[in-house]
């Protein structure tokens, strides 16, 4: 795992040290800041407030030096969130109603072509596997109506 | 918090039809707030115009327009070709665009965003406005650009 992975998956906290002096936040490091729980990785704050991960490295930093935040240690690295293997079953369900019974080989097939497998399927890469098997819908409106029910099922995860 | 910013009265736009053209330019761009990662976005018409703006990070309609005209021209770079989309990568973001009819639609995103759900989203949240006919009609470009220059006319249109 490269350094910047690494500290992406880094869980912070609020520091208990007192400070020495007065600070300023800019309303992004607040913005961060506000997001810092002992349990969220950096990563997952930086998605949840729409920034760049290099931009939130850029912020924890600030905050760590300024003794503001700390890393929490003793805590296992945070692990690529999967997905529940019951998305599939309503991914097939989807799918065989867009392109009929062909759809588990579809399925399947986009699963081999990502590298992945049902039970170990990492969330961010949900929408790859949409994209890629909605590709094979040949009518665009089965193909959007696909596409929005499957996104309103990805935002309710 | 993101900042919407209609398009105003003018010769062009008034009326109805600017009331129409902000209700799906809006409808369309609310759901770029649902792309993590979105910076902004916005509609412009055959010329690069912008018309309607959706912004997280700052972004002048002046920007907007001048990116717009270089997004359009791109679209119609390749003689006799049409393309519904284009993704640019630049050093500190990611650009996406795609036809709306007679219009276009410009989302820019940090580089790490989820680019699959970009596509689907906008996918989605195209057709009210790409279907809409009186709409559609009032985007058809009065005056025809460079000969040999075409424009993405996507299904749904008539």
């Amino acid at each position: 795992m490269s350094a910047a992975s690494s500290f992406s998956q880094t869980v912070f906290r609020l520091s208990p040290t007192e400070l020495s002096s007065e600070i300023i936040l800019k309303p992004e490091a607040w913005r961060l800041l506000a997001q810092i729980n002992g349990a969220r990785t950096l990563g997952e704050i930086a998605q949840t407030l729409g920034i760049s991960e290099q931009a939130a490295h850029q912020i924890a930093t600030s905050l760590l030096e300024a003794r503001i935040i700390e890393a929490v240690t003793g805590v296992p690295q945070a692990t690529t969130r999967t997905v529940d293997v019951a998305f599939f079953d309503q991914l097939q369900h989807e799918l065989t109603r867009a392109i009929g019974p062909v759809a588990s080989i579809i399925l399947e097939d986009a699963l081999g072509a990502l590298g992945e497998t049902r039970e170990r399927f990492p969330r961010e890469r949900l929408a790859d596997l949409v994209e890629h098997v909605s590709e094979q819908i040949r009518d665009p409106k089965r193909k959007l109506r696909f596409q929005q029910v499957m996104l309103d099922v990805m935002r309710k995860m | 918090m993101a900042t919407l910013v209609p398009q105003e009265f003018t010769a062009e736009w008034s009326g109805a039809l600017l009331a129409l053209l902000n209700r799906r330019a809006e409808a369309l761009l609310r759901e770029m707030e649902k792309i993590p990662g979105a910076q902004s976005a916005f509609v412009c018409d055959a010329r690069g115009n912008a018309l309607v703006l959706w912004y997280t990070t700052p972004l002048t309609r002046e920007t907007a327009s001048r990116v717009g005209e270089r997004v359009v021209n791109l679209f119609n770079a390749f003689p006799g070709k049409t393309f519904e989309e284009v993704e640019m990568r630049f050093d500190d973001r990611w650009l996406y665009a795609r036809t709306l009819g007679n219009a276009f639609l410009v989302v820019v995103c940090t580089r790490d965003v989820n680019r699959a759900l970009v596509r689907m989203t906008c996918n989605v949240a195209a057709v009210p406005f790409q279907t809409d006919k009186e709409l559609q009609k009032n985007l058809l470009p009065h005056t025809r650009l460079d000969v040999g220059m075409r424009f993405g006319m996507s299904g749904g249109f008539n």
